[in-house]
């Protein structure tokens, strides 16, 4: 064990359901998985000084009744919404996937604009497609993010497993996101291009085709994608197309981190370099 | 009692989907699901689980409470419950209603005294409703209590040995006596024309927009998932998982269901049925050792009545021979039956155009799923063409076996010979291309399944957007078989198998002495092409398959 551990909660119950993989991606990433019924941190027999990673992850907690994430929102930001505003003032990062994105911007942790973190100014709504959908789709980080989970990366593949993922928001607030360096990934076709709005590049309407968003520092971090989903190279849906040249070329398979872990990784570097 | 509250709904359910379905069907029987209850019950559970806090456990499914505790209280011999602590949803249910609703996501669970207190406080935590509703004897009774008064008093042996058994008539007649017979059909010209009418069938056709509206990765186990290929959009022969992350080692899980070979004799369904759920498991890499299978009957009333039933009895041989069938496979391949299920009133009465019914009732029907166990998931082989100039090979032999086939149903006929599995003489094979998997020699496979050769060929081009020359003539064949019939037969215990030419030497010396031809290659060029003799029956660009196989649906998201 490192003699300096990382240490992440990764939230459960109610309807979360992708803690399991979430704390495996963390342990692959070199951090110490906690997995935290959110009853316990409003019980206070956890608590959210001992941890430096804050995971909201995915899952259909309390139903999607009222809107996904909402009512998770609305429960944590009445029981434990100061200890929630002062774990991120105090420099530690969260990271919110697919429903826990849609938890936090309900929270309004995220956009977070003008240091206000209670607010909710953006949107993530139903799909365009009319459906729920899960697939992988290409993403593009943006040069000038200040988000520390996407360094190092620019492009990248991940699945999408959501019936709520359109990102909609003002033009004016959109527009002070995209000057800010707030939106950190986007829908982008094969090629990299930007998918511009198109189906199925951009799975679900969003608005610039926005994919994932930060706050103004970059430490909070949501995402529609899933990067907990991809761990292994045998979850990327071409694998077994990839393998056949390597294995006749005579080549090891692929090893190391994959870019669903990479994202893991850069919180634990960033928090160790701090 | 743990979990969801206890309604009116689910009344009935089982008995409900096992009786004739009509206007007179009590709308009470539909049990109402909650995936969000199920899942924090679940999470709840599974740690009380692994705090060593539960004795026993069992589902409130077919039956409610009375089936839940009636089946746990043979281990103790006895129960005691009381029915006015029943979490309920709503006031107005009587005391048989409580004792018998089927309402969803309710298990039933024995505690000890001692760790009651730790199991509530947990139940607590994860916001599930648990409630004490009596406790385990050794009284010998079972003893249902309403605000203190009883209201069953019943000795248990009376639930294992009070049932009648259930006697009723069958007759067999062999499908050439019910004057079953080939139809005399010309050999086609257009076979183009032919192959792409054949993808479009209903049950051939894409259903990739279905399978995307489900989360298939959830827990990040996901490792063949149901859509595959090139254009990410074919379904696997099987699906396959690794459920503990730190492992190296998947499951394989598949599904078979091949009901139109009833119309001709439900004993070779249920043995080809089984068949091709052992080809989906191999074909992916699954270990042919260890499989384990689950057989969902669902059949026609088999209660012989003069008016109401007539065929009755044909329907009850049917499922006499489907059982000898189900038995003599699974012992064959070596698949114990880890579950199972039958839904055996599968009937309907439909309103006609003048007000009178016409009595359906569905083809015998035995649906087989069957997991296995890969120890490495990298060995792992998908169905789809990997690359041009590997060699396509057919393994198993073609039989002139057309009775019941997709390509007959296209024309309205059923004719006679149908399919048949023989585990004794495909089980070789089966082990050969095993081995041939696990020394990782092969590219692709997959089984030959509903349509055929023509159908599962297209599917291969179309899962690896890539092209194949192939020449009917050298397709390992009992007898001299015409090449419509080449193309569409639907003969068990075969595949098509891909294999690098590098690698040609080291796969075929496993198959010495079995069916297996090299028929052909993979083409750059994206073009299915099917020959016989000087003759290109099939000339067709993948795009064109493509389009074909989509057409029925579409995109339909």
């Amino acid at each position: 064990m490192s003699p300096n551990p990382i240490d992440a909660l990764v939230l459960t119950g109610y309807g979360l359901n992708c803690d399991n993989e979430t704390a495996h991606t963390l342990a692959l990433a070199g951090a110490r998985p906690h997995r935290v019924h959110i009853n316990a941190l409003i019980d206070g027999e956890v608590s959210l000084e001992d941890f430096q990673i804050m995971v909201f992850g995915g899952g259909f907690s309390w139903g999607d009744d009222h809107g996904a994430g909402v009512v998770q929102a609305v429960r944590m930001k009445n029981k434990i919404g100061d200890q929630l505003l002062q774990f991120v003032a105090r420099g530690r990062l969260v990271i919110g996937i697919c429903n826990g994105f849609q938890v936090l911007v309900n929270l309004g942790l995220l956009p977070g604009l003008d240091g206000d973190c209670t607010r909710r100014c953006v949107a993530l709504t139903h799909n365009d497609c009319g459906n729920f959908r899960d697939d992988w789709v290409h993403l593009g980080v943006s040069a000038s993010t200040p988000c520390v989970f996407t360094r190092g990366l620019t492009r990248l593949e991940l699945p999408i497993r959501h019936g709520e993922g359109k990102f909609f928001a003002d033009a004016a607030t959109l527009a002070r996101l995209e000057a800010q360096g707030q939106v950190v990934l986007r829908y982008v076709d094969a090629s990299g291009r930007p998918a511009a709005g198109a189906f199925p590049a951009n799975p679900n309407g969003s608005l610039n085709d926005i994919a994932g968003i930060c706050d103004p520092s970059g430490r909070v971090f949501g995402l529609m994608p899933h990067p907990e989903a991809y761990h292994h190279w045998t979850n990327h849906p071409d694998w077994p197309r990839q393998k056949e040249p390597l294995r006749r070329a005579g080549r090891p398979l692929p090893g190391g981190s994959t870019p669903g872990v990479r994202i893991f990784e850069n919180a634990v570097n960033y928090l160790r370099e701090a | 009692m743990c979990g969801g509250r206890v309604g009116k709904d689910g009344i009935h359910g089982v008995t409900a989907s096992s009786e004739v379905f009509s206007e007179h069907t009590p709308a009470g029987h539909v049990q109402i699901g909650d995936p969000y209850t199920q899942k924090k019950m679940h999470d709840f559970l599974l740690e009380a689980r692994d705090a060593g806090l539960i004795r026993f456990v069992t589902d409130n499914g077919g039956g409610g409470l009375s089936s839940s505790v009636g089946e746990s209280a043979r281990y103790s011999n006895g129960a005691l419950i009381d029915l006015e602590k029943v979490p309920l949803k709503y006031e107005g249910l009587d005391q048989w209603e409580i004792w018998v609703s089927e309402s969803q996501e309710r298990m039933t669970v024995a505690v000890a005294p001692e760790d009651l207190e730790a199991f509530m406080a947990l139940s607590r935590r994860h916001a599930v409703e648990s409630t004490v509703i009596g406790r385990y004897t050794d009284s010998g009774k079972l003893h249902i209590r309403y605000e203190g008064r009883t209201c069953a008093y019943v000795d248990l042996s009376l639930l294992e040995s009070g049932f009648p058994q259930w006697t009723f008539e069958a007759h067999w007649q062999p499908p050439e006596h019910r004057g079953l017979c080939e139809p005399v059909l010309g050999e086609p010209t257009d076979y183009n024309a032919l192959v792409l009418a054949m993808l479009a069938r209903p049950n051939i056709c894409a259903k990739n927009w279905i399978a995307r509206q489900y989360d298939h990765e959830v827990q990040g186990t996901s490792v063949i998932k149901p859509l595959i290929g090139a254009g990410r959009d074919v379904p696997p022969d099987a699906v396959v998982i690794r459920p503990v992350l730190t492992s190296s080692r998947g499951l394989v899980f598949t599904q078979a269901l091949i009901p139109q070979y009833s119309a001709i004799d439900a004993y070779h369904m249920t043995g080809c049925t089984i068949d091709e759920a052992v080809r989906r498991i191999i074909a992916t890499g699954g270990d042919p050792a260890h499989i384990g299978g689950v057989d969902n009957f669902c059949w026609p009333n088999i209660q012989y009545d003069a008016e109401k039933n007539p065929d009755g009895r044909f329907k009850a041989a049917q499922l006499v021979r489907a059982c000898k069938a189900l038995r003599e496979s699974c012992l064959a391949y070596g698949i114990p039956l880890l579950s199972g299920k039958d839904s055996m009133y599968v009937d309907g009465h439909l309103p006609g155009r003048f007000g009178e019914r016409h009595k359906v009732s569905a083809l015998e029907t035995l649906q087989f799923s069957a997991v296995s166990i890969i120890d490495d998931i990298t060995r792992c082989v998908t169905m789809d063409l990997k690359a041009p100039g590997d060699i396509v090979y057919v393994l198993g032999l073609t039989r002139a076996e057309l009775g019941a086939s997709e390509y007959y149903e296209l024309f309205g006929k059923i004719g006679c010979r149908v399919p048949q599995a023989h585990p004794g003489s495909f089980l070789p094979l089966y082990h050969a291309l095993a081995k041939a998997i696990g020394k990782g020699l092969v590219a692709s496979a997959h089984g030959v399944y509903r349509g055929g050769l023509g159908v599962h060929l297209s599917l291969a081009a179309i899962g690896g957007r890539l092209g194949a020359t192939v020449n009917l003539d050298q397709v390992p064949a009992d007898g001299a078989l015409r090449p419509d019939r080449l193309l569409f037969s639907e003969s068990a215990g075969r595949f098509v198998v891909t294999v690098a030419p590098s690698q040609r030497r080291a796969f075929e010396s496993l198959f010495t002495g079995l069916p297996l031809a090299a028929i052909g290659t993979v083409t750059a060029e994206a073009t299915l092409e099917i020959r016989s003799g000087p003759q290109a029956l099939v000339r067709l660009p993948v795009e064109q398959l493509v389009a074909s196989w989509k057409g029925p649906f579409g995109d339909l998201i």
